[in-house]
């Protein structure tokens, strides 16, 4: 059976290809890394003003019991911000799909929501919401809406072909949407939802930052404003480096979600031969 | 055949005029008879894939209507009189008429998310077909237009031909009783293309159906047609109508026959003098 497959010497170019993905961006790091540290041992650059990496390193290590709580508590908010994100918009892009009036009606809102800025809408939220509650919301208000707006796009960018021919076989309103719609508005679903995952993180982590300045929480980002208070410089980096290894790591699985559920069809996902 | 009773489907003086002004149709007048083969041929622009939409019920007409014999209309009323091999029993009524319908794009217009197998049981799917039931029909289809062993391959594994034999495999799968097709092969090459007319030829003489086939290309109509519908363009309605009475089957010593240059001569001609009206407008 000759089906477009790629070959195994495409296969193996490919895989070079991969290492060299990976391999460019850590070599880069490191190099960065090196000069990082060389600087300060040659400049003399104190710790409290700049830590050299294997002291950021050691205060991962030394505090990790403190600094893995508040990954915990962090990655917790994000995953539920992202879990309310994702059935929020999701949810939300269907109805408007299913009734031009309640699109019409709400959807200024929701741009509204986008286009606030989310530090500006924290420190009102701490006072009616629990600091949990607050920092949640946040997340969701910040994540929900690439969500929302991908999902519309996708719903609405049905093959107007497939969409005659469930008409001709009388196909109901939900086989529309389910074995339609959103098949097809999946990859664009995905996309809303890597962008998402990240932007969960931030609304999470600029809500902490304002509670942090109410004096109460316990997140990384509140770690990272306590040890600017205290000037524990090495423990504000170490938090910072928790932080973006949390985002790369939540963009990664996204992607590789994303990748899993596309390969064998969409565009996006499939590598070409030749 | 008796006026009233025994076509497959008429239109009687269809109109189509569409928002922007344009209209698309203006008193088309084609009755289609029951197992013949027919095609629609114009210049573009003359509504040929319009008429088909209406047939389908995809569109509506502007006035005119779509007629269907009485037999079917009483058939639809009683369940009883439906012969068993055509439908499957109790499904409603606008279902089953619906499902006498097949049609094929000129796109193959398949589900990219879904397997061939999925892409092809989908008329069956919507309809609520039993499972076991559907796979035997599903693989059936797949077998009559060649591709049994592309069950579990997704569209974009396969070549435009392969891609549009599903998409004939899908409309098969409901066992239609008239086949509508809209230059289904006009993206494929000459190749492929004269490989799927012998094979949809041979389909529709051992299915039995009615096919109702827009195209623009003479040599296409004349080599797969009983009947040719040439239409003139803007507004579009019947220029003429001829008979291919070239006999089934056809293969490729028709194709190259002097009957079938002749056809192809009278065709051309009644397609330019069409066009030319169009152009006088």
């Amino acid at each position: 059976m000759s089906t477009g497959r790629p070959s195994a010497a495409a296969q193996a170019r490919l895989g070079g290809e991969d290492v060299l993905r990976l391999l460019l961006p850590v070599l880069v790091l490191a190099a960065g890394g090196i000069a990082w540290e060389l600087s300060v041992v040659w400049l003399a650059i104190p710790p409290y003003v700049l830590p050299a990496p294997h002291v950021v390193f050691a205060t991962i290590v030394a505090d990790w019991k403190l600094l893995s709580e508040s990954l915990l508590i962090t990655l917790v908010t994000t995953v539920e911000g992202f879990a309310l994100a994702l059935a929020g918009g999701v949810g939300l892009a269907v109805l408007f799909n299913q009734s031009r009036l309640i699109e019409y009606s709400l959807y200024p809102f929701a741009v509204m929501l986008q286009v606030t800025p989310v530090v500006a809408i924290a420190p009102l939220l701490l006072i009616y919401l629990s600091q949990e509650a607050a920092v949640l919301v946040c997340a969701w208000i910040v994540a929900f809406f690439p969500v929302l707006s991908n999902t519309t796009l996708g719903l609405n960018s049905v093959d107007h072909n497939l969409v005659d021919l469930f008409r001709l076989y009388g196909a109901t309103r939900v086989q529309v949407l389910w074995r339609l719609k959103l098949p097809a508005a999946l990859p664009y679903i995905l996309g809303g939802l890597k962008i998402a995952g990240g932007l969960s993180l931030i609304g999470a982590v600029v809500a902490e930052i304002a509670a942090g300045a109410a004096g109460s929480g316990s997140g990384l980002a509140y770690r990272i404003s306590e040890s600017g208070y205290r000037l524990n410089i090495p423990r504000m980096y170490a938090a910072l480096l928790l932080l973006s290894a949390a985002g790369v790591v939540i963009y990664f699985a996204l992607s590789l979600v994303s990748y899993l559920m596309l390969r064998r069809w969409h565009e996006s996902a499939v590598s070409r031969e030749g | 055949m008796s006026p009233e009773g025994n076509f497959a489907v008429s239109l009687r003086a269809v109109r189509k005029s569409f928002a922007s002004g344009v209209d698309a149709l203006d008193g088309l007048d084609v009755k289609i008879w029951p197992r013949e083969f027919v095609s629609f041929l114009g210049p573009s622009g003359c509504g040929k894939s319009t008429a088909l939409r209406i047939i389908a019920g995809l569109s509506e007409p502007t006035s005119g209507r779509v007629e269907w014999p009485p037999a079917q209309a009483a058939q639809e009323r009683s369940p009883a009189q439906l012969a068993p091999a055509q439908l499957a029993p109790a499904q409603p009524a606008t279902a089953r008429a619906r499902s006498a319908i097949g049609i094929v794009f000129q796109e193959p217009t398949l589900m990219p998310w879904s397997t061939v197998a999925r892409n092809v049981r989908l008329p069956l799917d919507l309809q609520g077909e039993a499972v076991t039931e559907a796979d035997a029909r599903v693989a059936a289809a797949l077998a009559h237009v060649g591709l049994a062993q592309f069950a579990e391959a997704y569209p974009r594994e396969l070549s435009g031909g392969m891609k549009m034999r599903a998409a004939i495999a899908r409309a098969l799968v409901a066992e239609p009783k008239l086949l509508l097709m809209d230059e289904p092969f006009a993206a494929l090459d000459e190749i492929t293309r004269f490989k799927l007319n012998d094979d949809l030829l041979a389909l529709w003489r051992m299915l039995g159906m009615t096919v109702v086939f827009v195209t623009h290309s003479v040599f296409e109509s004349v080599y797969l047609s009983s009947r040719i519908v040439v239409m003139t363009a803007r507004p579009g309605r019947v220029f003429t109508e001829l008979e291919v009475d070239a006999p089934y089957p056809r293969d490729s010593n028709f194709r190259t026959s002097a009957e079938y240059a002749a056809h192809c001569r009278r065709t051309s001609e009644a397609l330019a003098a069409a066009a030319a009206i169009g152009e006088g407008r």
